[in-house]
């Protein structure tokens, strides 16, 4: 299995659209045979640069979407277009997505052995300036990730993930397992990073209270449905689902309040 | 450097480690040594010292051919050594690699490698030595492969359990989505994880293979005479076992504290680990 | 004051070093009072509520100070006596509503534990009690659910069925430790509005441990900020907010994103 090459079932109309589906339906079978549909004919964008959210509860999906692009689920239906060549992504818990029996500094410089021909010095440069853009001293890299706090680990992961620049950068639920300050650093650094580098990044997360300033668009997924997507500001103001109406009353988010 | 080997020789130090360790690295010196030099020759005979007592010429005494028993003990803690050795190491190897498969693949693949494990499984490991010795006859490199061989499932199937577990964690994902290939990941992402668990079966492991081994010398299956093995020794001995009973006791001692040796060993690192 | 917490101090002895967790934390809990304690991971947020509710292990650790519950030190009581008032008078909810709750054992039989130990009751008497609770926690279909095993509800479900278990010896204080923290979003202000509303009715003091300012923010009346061990302001919960003094206080509620919709 070959994971997120460009692949495309079909070509979108417009060269601004790095990531496209039409009509993707998933669906899984469980142990007794029986199917559930995970993903119900989604048709959505992602636009070259932008920052998508993507918002939901458990087993909405979304998930399952960003697997989608990422080639490790296969969709029954629908087609799809993914513009990027290997995306990347970063996951919910920072202690179990970083290698526990190599150094950081050796799961930094994995990207460019795979990917590249740069020799050993020139990864360990390479390494070194990343570390410094995730705001990670040098000597991070001689360290294994279980003597990091959860803020380096994830900075890591984020600094790994860029490693090759990477076109597409798909975020799950990247500071849910954070303490809240931290969780402040480090949305700042993904975005001060976004700014950059210029990727484009979808934005998994169940806190509307963090994608209201830190997407660009947000599209709200129920049961494999998209109820509702739009820009935070005129969403949150009037929203049209009465889904989302719920997810922001839940939040504490009513019209004009804190 | 030297710092990195005293912090590490601190972490191992507790008392199941030290004299674990102090007993294997006796065995393995008498295994060494019992390769190029005994005291006495194994297998020249003595009519006059027939089950003579131990004393100061021949400390463990002697056989009912008029042997030193201690040479004779050297020759076979080295024969059971190199033997329990090479049965881990074909067993560990071949059950690292089907174990990684099935557990990392998963799937149809996996079934059908499980079952067939199952089945080799079922026989008791000595049993099914048996079989394979039956087979191709007896000797010291048959013995070896046919324990190693009944050696695989165990293996096999912690391996799998770990890497089933490991294929779960987001590390492997990242990996596949770095673009590493299946047997980069298999090898060098995950293998260096599981090499705790691996340790203390590859520990009790050995433990099983020296009692397999002296099991089948026992039977007289195992290495052939004149050679001597620990086994077969004790076999022999039964017939004095009140006229010559340190013909009996010494190669039993020895069995017992080879495997004491390795069991502390074991449990002295698992205890440093857990720490 | 119904609980008053003096000069408490927790030290570990399991390591080398002892290591202090908790250092002279002083509060006190009201009648009715729902309270924040509020903090990052590592700030012994936790270890104060646990010693409260008498959970922390006898061996291995140093308390000292003391925790006044009815002229009781709840620090120096005996096991059996404190035995007496977990369940009855002080009760806990957990965050993790998934292994809280016994998986071999139904709903039912779960819920009553706390009469069955504290309460003389015949088994009629208990059952019927136990699922007034039931429905008093907004559980449709009572009957039902007191017959069930865990694995047959949601997480929502569950979080209540432990808070009706907490609440069925109508207790003075409720421990509420991130009692939402691994539920959806929905699910939470759920759930959230039954504590509000158990409060309200009842009259239970309740101890609300988060580290999600914005929640606090919403329920508790008076708030304490812990970091490292100590705490660092406490008072009321609107006030802080509006004006905060402490410094890392000031990060804290700098770290809520803000939704200010124009």
């Amino acid at each position: 299995m070959s994971l997120g090459s460009v692949k495309a079932s079909y070509i979108p109309d417009s060269p601004d659209i790095l990531v496209s589906g039409r009509e993707i339906t998933v669906s899984f079978s469980d142990r007794n045979e029986k199917r559930t549909t995970v993903l119900d004919g989604l048709d959505f964008d992602i636009y070259r640069g932008e920052i998508l959210g993507l918002a939901g509860e458990s087993g909405s999906g979304k998930s399952t979407l960003a697997k989608t692009i990422l080639g490790m689920v296969k969709y029954d239906s629908g087609r799809l277009y993914v513009g990027a060549d290997k995306p990347q992504m970063i996951f919910q818990d920072p202690y179990s997505s970083l290698n526990p029996a190599k150094k950081i500094s050796w799961i930094m410089q994995e990207p460019l052995r795979l990917g590249t021909n740069l020799d050993k010095n020139t990864r360990k440069q390479k390494v070194s300036e990343m570390l410094s853009s995730v705001g990670l001293s040098d000597e991070i890299g001689d360290h294994k990730p279980n003597e990091l706090s959860g803020g380096q680990r994830q900075r890591v992961c984020i600094g790994t993930a860029l490693m090759r620049n990477p076109e597409l950068l798909i975020a799950d639920e990247p500071v849910s397992a954070l303490d809240v300050t931290v969780q402040a650093q480090v949305l700042e650094l993904m975005k001060s990073l976004h700014k950059k580098h210029g990727f484009t990044m979808l934005f998994i997360s169940h806190d509307l209270r963090t994608m209201y300033n830190f997407c660009d668009r947000i599209m709200i997924l129920q049961k494999g449905k998209i109820v509702e997507s739009g820009k935070p500001d005129e969403m949150y103001r009037n929203p049209k689902a009465e889904y989302t109406k719920l997810l922001l009353e839940s939040a504490g988010i009513s019209s004009g309040a804190v | 450097m030297l710092q990195s080997i005293r912090k590490t020789l601190k972490k191992y130090n507790n008392f199941f480690f030290n004299v674990g360790m102090i007993i294997t690295l006796v065995f393995f010196v008498l295994a060494v040594v019992g390769c190029f030099y005994t005291p006495y020759n194994t297998t020249e005979m003595n009519v006059a010292l027939k089950n003579s007592s131990p004393a100061l010429a021949h400390i463990f005494g002697c056989d009912n051919y008029g042997r030193d028993i201690f040479s004779r003990v050297m020759e076979g803690i080295r024969n059971t050594f190199f033997i329990s050795f090479f049965t881990v190491m074909i067993g560990s190897l071949a059950g690292i690699v089907i174990g990684a498969i099935s557990g990392y693949y998963g799937g149809k693949l996996d079934e059908i490698l499980m079952r067939i494990n199952d089945v080799m499984f079922a026989f008791p490991s000595v049993l099914l030595a048996l079989v394979i010795i039956s087979l191709f006859g007896s000797g010291t490199m048959v013995v070896t492969l046919a324990l190693g061989i009944a050696f695989i499932p165990s293996f096999a199937r912690i391996v799998r359990s770990e890497y089933k577990k490991q294929a779960a964690l987001d590390y492997v994902q990242s990996a596949k989505l770095m673009g590493a290939k299946d047997i980069r990941v298999i090898f060098v992402h995950i293998l260096p994880n599981i090499l705790p668990v691996l340790v203390s079966s590859v520990m009790i492991g050995f433990n099983n293979a020296v009692l397999a081994e002296a099991g089948l010398s026992y039977l007289g299956i195992g290495v052939q005479p004149p050679e001597a093995s620990l086994g077969r020794m004790l076999s022999e001995a039964q017939s004095y076992l009140f006229s010559a009973p340190w013909y009996a006791l010494f190669p039993g001692l020895a069995i017992v504290f080879m495997v004491l040796g390795f069991s502390m060993l074991a449990e002295g690192i698992s205890a440093a680990k857990s720490r | 004051m119904l609980l008053e917490v003096k000069d408490l101090t927790i030290e570990f002895h399991d390591h080398d070093r002892p290591e202090t967790v908790v250092e002279n934390v002083s509060f006190s809990l009201d009648k009715g009072e729902i309270l924040g304690l509020v903090g990052e991971s590592g700030s012994g947020k936790s270890m104060t509520a646990m010693a409260i509710a008498g959970l922390l292990p006898r061996k291995k650790m140093k308390k000292s100070g003391e925790i006044i519950f009815e002229e009781k030190n709840l620090l120096t009581l005996p096991r059996n006596d404190l035995r007496g008032l977990q369940g009855d008078e002080i009760a806990v909810i957990f965050q993790e509503p998934m292994t809280a709750l016994n998986p071999t054992m139904r709903i039912g039989r779960q819920v009553e534990e706390a009469l069955l130990l504290h309460r003389n009751m015949t088994a009629q008497d208990r059952k019927n009690r136990a699922i007034k609770y039931l429905k008093a926690v907004e559980l449709d279909d009572a009957e039902r659910i007191y017959e069930s095993y865990p694995h047959e509800l949601s997480g929502g479900q569950r979080q209540r069925v432990m808070i009706a278990a907490a609440m069925i010896n109508r207790p003075k204080i409720l421990i509420a430790d991130e009692p939402t923290t691994a539920l959806d979003v929905t699910v939470q202000a759920q759930i959230i509005d039954l504590l509000q509303r158990t409060n309200k009715k009842l009259g239970v003091a309740i101890l609300f441990i988060s580290h999600d300012l914005s929640l606090i923010s919403r329920i508790t009346h008076n708030v304490i900020v812990m970091q490292n061990g100590h705490i660092v302001e406490q008072g009321n919960t609107d006030e802080i907010f509006a004006n905060p003094q402490n410094d890392y206080t000031k990060k804290l509620i700098a770290a809520i994103p803000k939704v200010e919709l124009n």
